[in-house]
């Protein structure tokens, strides 16, 4: 494949991604959008957070039923520790260890 | 955290962009204005093949679900100037934004310690952005640098930091329901609708609750009359 081929898609993978990014607001300008929109893409946002986690945790389980005990597990420790003292990072590295602990029996 | 997640993962990226023919120049600029591992590896999975228009597209679609990250983001911002200037700075706040960073900002921007929104997001995403493009450099120059094992677990480490996020909201109950509904919803709806079901999972789950909430309220309203 020549060099132009290979630019086009470092550049074009780039200026599309961009124009997902940029184009809704710049065309919306400052319009201050209504409450019950504000409301609805924080939903959609928080929404969107979950799925991420989900996919990603799934993603580490790679379909393996005792990988996927040991994220299960992992991410209870990491929910437990955060919601009882409110961890975020140190959480988050015990539900890992947790997680490798598992995985490695 | 984060940010060096992000540049022991773009390493992975990195390493595939080198076995795709890119050279580091390319793979650094393909990169700083993506940032998005899902959609480079899926692009350079297709460019392999030979096939370079589809390697676009196929960025194109897996990165359709920022229109709805950048506009509940943008929606948590002062709004700017209708001016050209204000235009731009929007465009400098939210141009680098990935997933990664949209889980930061979103979360954080409730805080109140957050006193100038529009920097902190910007800064958030230029920092991300910057780790992403060292990493791929350094795939690409030295290959997965990472063994196996570290890395799932790494893989592992970004959703469970996210959970920590998501939990800090959970004084909001139909935000923290948006969260394990859109974390149930999404990857089912992902077996038929592959990358799109981020962005339609997460704007159904939005209309599903704000419908939900508008009742709720509305209810509530009878009920005190």
């Amino acid at each position: 494949m020549s060099d132009w081929h290979l630019w086009a898609v470092a550049l074009g993978c780039g200026a599309v991604t961009m124009a997902l990014r940029l184009g809704p607001t710049l065309l919306l300008g400052g319009t201050q959008l209504g409450t019950r929109t504000r409301r609805l893409l924080d939903l959609a946002g928080y929404g969107i957070l979950g799925g991420i986690v989900t996919l990603a945790a799934l993603k580490a389980g790679g379909g393996e039923v005792k990988a996927l005990a040991a994220v299960s597990l992992g991410l209870a420790t990491t929910i437990g520790l955060s919601a009882w003292r409110g961890w975020t990072l140190l959480a988050a590295l015990t539900g890992m260890g947790i997680f490798m602990l598992v995985n490695s029996l | 955290m984060v940010v060096l997640t992000f540049l022991l993962m773009f390493t992975g990226v990195g390493h595939l962009s080198a076995q795709a023919g890119l050279s580091a120049p390319q793979t650094a600029v393909m990169t700083l204005f993506t940032v998005a591992a899902p959609a480079q590896v899926a692009a350079l999975e297709m460019l392999s093949g030979g096939a370079w228009l589809s390697a676009i597209l196929a960025a194109g679609i897996v990165n359709l679900r920022f229109m709805v990250m950048i506009a509940a983001v943008a929606a948590r911002l002062p709004a700017p100037p209708p001016t050209a200037s204000g235009r731009l700075r929007q465009s400098a706040t939210l141009g680098l934004l990935s997933a990664s960073s949209f889980a930061v900002v979103l979360t954080r921007l409730g805080d109140a310690a957050i006193t100038r929104p529009a920097l902190y997001t910007g800064l958030v995403g230029a920092f991300c952005a910057a780790a992403a493009v060292t990493g791929a450099v350094a795939g690409h120059s030295l290959g997965t640098v990472l063994p196996p094992t570290l890395s799932t677990a790494l893989t592992l480490l970004v959703p469970l930091y996210f959970t920590t996020l998501i939990l800090r909201q959970r004084g909001d109950r139909p935000l923290l329901a948006a969260a394990v509904l859109g974390g149930v919803a999404i990857p089912l709806i992902g077996v038929m609708l592959g990358n799109l079901s981020i962005l339609v999972g997460g704007l159904g789950v939005g209309v599903v609750l704000l419908v939900w909430e508008t009742r709720r309220d509305k209810r509530i309203r009878a009920g005190g009359a």
